[in-house]
């Protein structure tokens, strides 16, 4: 039975400091659902002796027969702590009130839906980081913790799965407390990359004598933290709960014996974290795993459990009774609801922090003010980070963040989207809010409203956003910030209806979808083709099955899963490339070099972009990329989509009327950096150079007529003059396996012109970790492969890592090269002319 | 103006002829005489029953070489003087009533492929002109089609070789679609054909000839049939396009691309076919009550730089005959649509069945095809597939808000007195060169240099003037 009302969480809404908004990330399998169970059954919501197996938060079907999680999961839950523990909540805290409100999101660990995490860290401001014991930290235990940090989330860590490390590793006191330190050093070792400790957030580092490192297994239901045991000791010593804590963890020994503290192990002594705490769970384990029923007896007795356990489950023996016994000793939820409320911040400390990163608008405005003070009274502004599918077919409910101010069932608000600009009118709604509701795991409650530093969902909105978008009550209020997401949509598939009629409901259904998913995207191409492009395989068939089931619930066909290429040049154009208007009064003298390597990633990633100011940009370009400054200052444009990692640079001296022109070229540009000569494909590094230009003294004849088609030869010819070449997307692969399996991974990877680049065993276990890069477009069928070839022994994570320009020339057609034969099955899927291009069509003769 | 806006007069005479065509003729006068080719009994005949006095001849640029004795042979027939026609304002196929009413002329024949699209004001004939044929090659390839029911178009051209009274061909089911006088109220004519019954998805469309343009618009309009061409030159059968559906779905990305417009060029293509001062209305209509804006154009034959003089379009719609309405170039920076696609894109009553209809005379009120334009003020936004932002699909869909202050802001910060926020004004403010500017005191005095001359297609001492690859106007 839950044990809370919508009323108390309503009540509990408006306590600020005794919220927490937290989520639960970790490497795939590393049992983030599953210890999420321990805390919703403190909460009453599932029962505790199914805790670890229900993964109530798994709430779709496919979600439970997987065995993984797909889409977040946001859930509310209302605790109360004991008097004793509320000393240790060292945060500011609301007076008179005992009441804690967790909102918790459980995100998905497969890299493929990452975008899912990445929504979940906006609307939070902690972050559980489950790590399994056995594995140790993985990549994508980084790279989520790399995002929470850039995201300014205060992290705690779970060491999960220690059943697995007493039961099947059998490992010794010693060895499992030095991986635990070695877990820890790792996670730390991350954070400190990505923070400083006088870095906004101050110290980040975890530390379990602070007890904001938890160990436990999820799956049996228990968990601790030094706290619990110093609490336990304390008395015994008459030492404060604080400093036995410290002296629980890292280089403490005690000997019986002399009974002294020491720094250094010698041979009467024993490290304290193994005698105080691995001891009495080892002996609990041995004594229950083999059926010691005396020694049971006592150890009951000695722990105190015994009276709190039922006659019935006194009876279990064996596994059942060490999990119940474990759970009823030392509960995970406590432990987990311990950590969370005292190391992971409230909206109101987090929000000081966060406000000014989170905000597009200047930092001192009236909505930042608000938001940096989490008021409830200042003007509304919320994130909606995704849309979350009702039951209701076709609509969603926006789910997001108040930041500050308060959201009512009702009220009319201004609804903006990612590209809203202030003071104009695009992308932006003004609309009632139908209705406020709490989300609840597979359930949802209606509430009345909702103040800042809550989590929440809203109905009637969804119609008025894509995916992602702000929600305020102040016409000069800017957006919140964008998310970016540390995967990219590079595997795509065709979809078509079977029965061709169908198309309609296709279409509808592939605008549902754009909508269910943070990351997806759904196209059109000129081809005709509906694309959905994911980050990778299991992304793109998850998203196939909504769009067959639920969305557009009609067969569909697909074709086999495509990437998309780019296009780009190796060389400087061998000649001054001409093109002559076609009133032959104009002409045009251009050249394509390939931008240095890292500039094209430093305008995706925004580092160099077209609103940056041209005197800094120029200054980075020359110091870094050593351009020229005076060219450097004098980019006129980024494409394609005005901010692609393609520049075109005014190298003339002198020249008259350019500046009239210029609009025209750049149209040119940007038609040119989209439908590359070579197979209509995106360009990406290219540099276009514009020497000279001689224009038609009459204004009429240097119209945007003349000069954007033959723009668009010129820069065609340069890049046919430049040994243009293909980029593919590859991928990083990360691999766990045992040694043994290592060979078939190396086996499998050259014959799909992968390479291993890193190769290491993985301290403490008998793992090694394989890291490669994986051409995208061979990486289709790779886990299958990997797993038949390690006899199931090796589970690959693959995220896109870079563009990489493929050996061979697309012209040769007599050499018949790879990229030659991609740039032909391209066009041929495009229905466009397959013969190669021709310079002579784009090059003018003086 | 003029001339950045409409082809040059020198243009007409450098354009070269499509040779192919010029021989075919000659083929033909091989074989028949001029009378027989170009009718002129018939023609004689025709102007002498309407007893009319002002006739002109139209030529397509193929046939010129032939028009004056044409003339000749004619005029010394009907006993009275004939103007000739040549250059053709808009498509060759088209009947030029605008050229034909400035010689006050009372009727026009048309020589050569026509398009057979009802004209607005003057009675015309169209003489088809006649090419040779291999009846016997031409039944040769087509036994060996097997289909439960074949359609057979052909080239107009061709026609004197399918005379409607030999229906009986040794082909089994054939529906022979004979090409018919345009008669807009007739419903079975399709393609300038006459179509007893609409073809199904298991039926054949065979077309004899080689009309590119002509085989895009049989393979849209019949997209769930199959398509073969017989190419009576080369006497082959062949499918003239990969894939029926995917043209289709070319097209239907364009009307996804409708929508996504925000401003739409109305492309006035031809002014000869009946009602296409209705078909503009209606455009207009259903574009402005749909929140976007539209412009209106007339270029002539349109082309890459004419319709590129105007990049703060994003679309044009096409108004012209069939034949000449499915414009799909990727030499075009901004595609061009028919009006039936844009009625698709924005009349929100009109599902997307795989249905397409050239023939914007179709969808006018009054045709069985047509489908009223409610202007739905409540619609919800829609998701582009194109761009994935959200596009207000009507005119209330973007938010009224009661924007004083930042208007008599914008009335200073521009030039302009007044600035549209969805018009051409905004693409205008987008602009980095937006007109005169004096720059006083920021140019450099430089002394005179003596430049280049001559004339920039070829200056002094460059050799041959022009020689560029794109040297005919498209």
């Amino acid at each position: 039975m839950v044990n809370f009302t919508v009323d108390e969480i309503r009540g509990i809404m408006d306590k600020r400091n005794n919220i927490r908004n937290m989520s639960v990330i970790a490497h795939v399998d590393h049992g983030k659902s599953t210890l999420t169970d321990s805390l919703l059954a403190k909460a009453g919501i599932i029962a505790g002796s199914k805790a670890g197996e229900t993964r109530a938060t798994d709430t779709r079907k496919d979600e439970q027969e997987r065995c993984i999680t797909i889409k977040s999961t946001a859930i509310s839950m209302y605790f109360e702590m004991e008097e004793k523990d509320l000393a240790f909540v060292k945060q500011e805290r609301e007076k008179d009130c005992a009441g804690f409100l967790i909102n918790l999101i459980d995100s998905p660990g497969h890299v493929d839906f990452s975008s899912e995490v990445t929504a979940a860290l906006r609307v939070t401001d902690g972050a559980l980081v489950v790590v399994d014991c056995v594995s140790g930290v993985c990549v994508q235990t980084e790279t989520v913790l790399r995002q929470a940090i850039a995201e300014r989330i205060r992290p705690v860590l779970f060491m999960n799965k220690m059943d697995r490390a007493l039961l099947e590793l059998q490992l010794e006191q010693e060895d499992l407390y030095q991986t635990f330190q070695r877990i820890v050093e790792n996670v730390n070792v991350i954070i400190a990359t990505y923070a400083d400790d006088d870095g906004p957030m101050g110290v980040v580092r975890v530390d379990p004598a602070n007890a904001s490192v938890g160990f436990g297994s999820g799956l049996h239901g228990w968990a601790f933290t030094l706290k619990q045991f110093a609490e336990m000791y304390a008395s015994k010593f008459g030492v404060d709960v604080d400093k036995l804590m410290s002296k629980l963890w890292g280089e403490n020994f005690f000997s019986p014996k002399t009974k002294k503290w020491t720094k250094s192990k010698n041979e009467d002594n024993k490290r304290s974290f193994c005698m105080y705490i691995l001891d009495p769970i080892y002996k609990v384990f041995d004594a229950i795993m083999n059926f010691k029923k005396d020694e049971t007896d006592k150890l009951l007795d000695k722990l105190e459990v015994k009276s709190k356990m039922k006659y019935e489950e006194l009876q279990q023996e064996g596994k059942p009774l060490m999990k119940t016994v474990m759970r009823t000793w030392l509960p995970a939820g406590e432990a987990m609801f311990m950590m969370i409320v005292v190391h992971l911040p409230s909206p109101v400390t987090a929000q000081r922090y966060r406000a000014e990163m989170l905000y597009e608008g200047p930092k001192d405005d009236s909505a930042c003010v608000a938001m940096k003070a989490c008021d409830p009274n200042g003007p509304l502004m919320m994130y909606i980070s995704k849309m979350v599918p009702t039951t209701d077919k076709g609509r969603f409910y926006a789910f997001g963040r108040v930041f500050s101010g308060k959201i009512a069932t009702g009220m009319k608000a201004r609804i903006m989207g990612p590209n809203y600009i202030p003071g104009k009118k695009d992308d932006l709604y003004e609309k009632s809010i139908q209705r406020t509701i709490l989300m609840m795991g597979r359930y949802i409650e209606a509430i009345e409203d909702v103040p800042c530093g809550n989590i929440c969902g809203l109905v009637g909105v969804d119609q008025f956003l894509v995916k992602t978008g702000t929600i305020t009550t102040s016409k000069e209020a800017h957006n919140l910030k964008v998310m970016k997401f540390s995967v990219s949509p590079v595997v795509r598939v065709a979809v078509e209806p079977k029965n061709p009629s169908d198309l309609p409901k296709l279409v509808e259904g592939l605008k549902r979808l754009a909508k269910s998913d943070p990351m997806v995207q759904c196209t059109i191409e000129s081809s005709g083709e509906h694309i959905i492009a994911g980050a990778g395989e299991l992304h793109l068939e998850i998203c196939l099955k909504d769009l067959e089931e639920d969305h557009a619930q009609i067969p569909i066909k697909k074709s086999d899963p495509v990437v998309s290429y780019r296009e780009t040049v190796a060389e400087e154009s061998s000649q001054m490339c001409l093109s002559k208007s076609p009133n032959k009064h104009n002409r045009l003298f251009m050249r394509a070099v390939p931008m240095p390597d890292g500039l094209a990633e430093d305008i995706d990633n925004g580092e160099v972009n077209p609103r940056d100011d041209f005197k800094t940009r120029g200054r980075y370009l020359a110091d870094k990329y050593e351009y020229d400054i005076t060219e450097a200052r004098k980019i006129w444009c980024f494409g394609p989509e005005t901010n692609g990692p393609n520049i075109m640079v005014d190298c003339s001296k002198g020249v008259q009327y350019l500046n009239e022109i210029k609009d025209s070229v750049v149209a040119g540009f940007q038609w040119a950096t989209k439908e590359g000569v070579l197979c209509d494909e995106n360009c990406r590094g290219i540099r276009f150079n514009i020497y000279d230009v001689t224009l038609h003294t009459d204004a009429i004849h240097r119209g945007g007529g003349q000069i954007i088609p033959t723009a668009r030869r010129c820069l065609y010819a340069c890049v046919l003059t430049a040994e243009p070449r293909l980029m593919e997307p590859v991928y990083l692969v990360e691999i766990q396996c045992p040694e043994n399996a290592v060979g078939g991974i190396y086996g499998v990877l050259n014959r799909r012109r992968g390479h291993v680049f890193e190769e290491s065993q993985v301290v403490g276990t008998p793992m090694f970790q394989v890291k490669a890069y994986l051409p995208v477009n061979e990486s289709f069928g790779f886990t299958a492969d990997l797993r038949s070839n390690t006899g199931g022994q090796a589970f690959p994570q693959c995220v896109f890592d870079h563009w990489q320009v493929m050996p061979g020339d697309p012209m040769a057609a007599e050499a018949n090269s790879k990229p030659y034969q991609i740039c032909q099955e391209t066009k041929k899927r495009k229905g466009l002319k397959e013969a190669l291009p021709d310079l002579g069509s784009y090059l003018d003769k003086m | 103006m003029a001339a950045a806006l409409s082809s040059p007069e020198e243009a007409v005479l450098a354009r070269t002829v499509d040779a192919s065509q010029v021989n075919e003729v000659e083929r033909a006068l091989a074989t028949w005489d001029l009378e027989r080719v170009f009718e002129i009994q018939r023609c004689a005949d025709w102007i002498r029953d309407r007893q009319l006095t002002r006739v002109t001849l139209q030529f397509p640029d193929g046939l010129l070489k032939w028009a004056p004795s044409v003339a000749n042979r004619l005029e010394s027939l009907v006993g009275h003087r004939l103007a000739i026609l040549g250059d053709t304002s808009f498509g060759d196929c088209c009947v030029d009533e605008v050229a034909a009413q400035h010689l006050n002329a009372d009727g026009v024949i048309h020589f050569g492929d026509t398009c057979l699209t009802p004209t607005q004001r003057l009675p015309v004939l169209f003489v088809f002109t006649r090419w040779p044929f291999n009846r016997g090659a031409f039944f040769l390839a087509a036994m060996n089609v097997d289909a439960p029911r074949v359609f057979l178009f052909f080239d107009v051209r061709y026609a004197h070789a399918f005379p409607p009274e030999d229906e009986a061909t040794p082909l089994g089911p054939v529906i022979t679609c004979q090409p018919v006088q345009p008669d807009i109220d007739n419903p079975h004519i399709l393609c300038g054909r006459r179509c007893p019954i609409r073809p199904g998805s298991n039926d054949t469309i065979l077309y004899c000839g080689r009309d590119l343009k002509y085989i895009q618009l049989l393979s849209l309009t019949f997209n769930p049939c199959q398509l073969l061409q017989f190419d009576p030159e080369a006497e082959t059968l062949q499918s003239p396009v990969s894939s029926m559906k995917r043209e289709l779905m070319q097209r239907f990305y364009l009307i996804e691309r409708a929508k996504d417009a925000q401003r739409i060029g109305i492309l006035v293509g031809t002014l000869g076919v009946s009602r296409y001062r209705d078909i503009i209305e209606r455009v207009n209509r259903a574009i402005q009550s749909s929140g976007k804006r539209s412009y209106t154009f007339l270029v002539g034959k349109p082309n890459v730089a004419k319709l590129a003089n105007f990049p703060e379009i994003d679309l044009f719609v096409l108004i012209a005959c069939p034949a000449n309405s499915i414009v799909h170039s990727k030499e075009y920076m901004q595609p061009v649509i028919t009006p039936f696609e844009l009625d698709v894109a924005l009349n929100q009553d009109r599902a997307w069945t795989g249905q397409f209809l050239a023939n914007f005379q179709d969808i006018l009120p009054g045709q069985t095809e047509h489908i009223d334009f409610q202007p739905n003020s409540e619609a919800d936004p829609d998701i582009s597939l194109i761009s994935g932002r959200l596009r207000p699909m009507s005119m209330a869909a973007s938010p009224a808000l009661e924007d004083q202050a930042s208007h008599a802001l914008m009335a200073q910060e521009t030039r302009l007195s007044n600035i549209n926020d969805q018009g051409g004004g905004s693409f205008l403010q987008s602009k980095s060169w937006q007109g005169l500017e004096q720059k006083l005191g920021q140019t450099e005095v430089a002394m005179a240099v003596p430049g280049a001359s001559g004339i920039a297609a070829g200056y002094a001492g460059e050799g041959v003037v022009g020689g560029g690859p794109q040297e005919a106007q498209l």
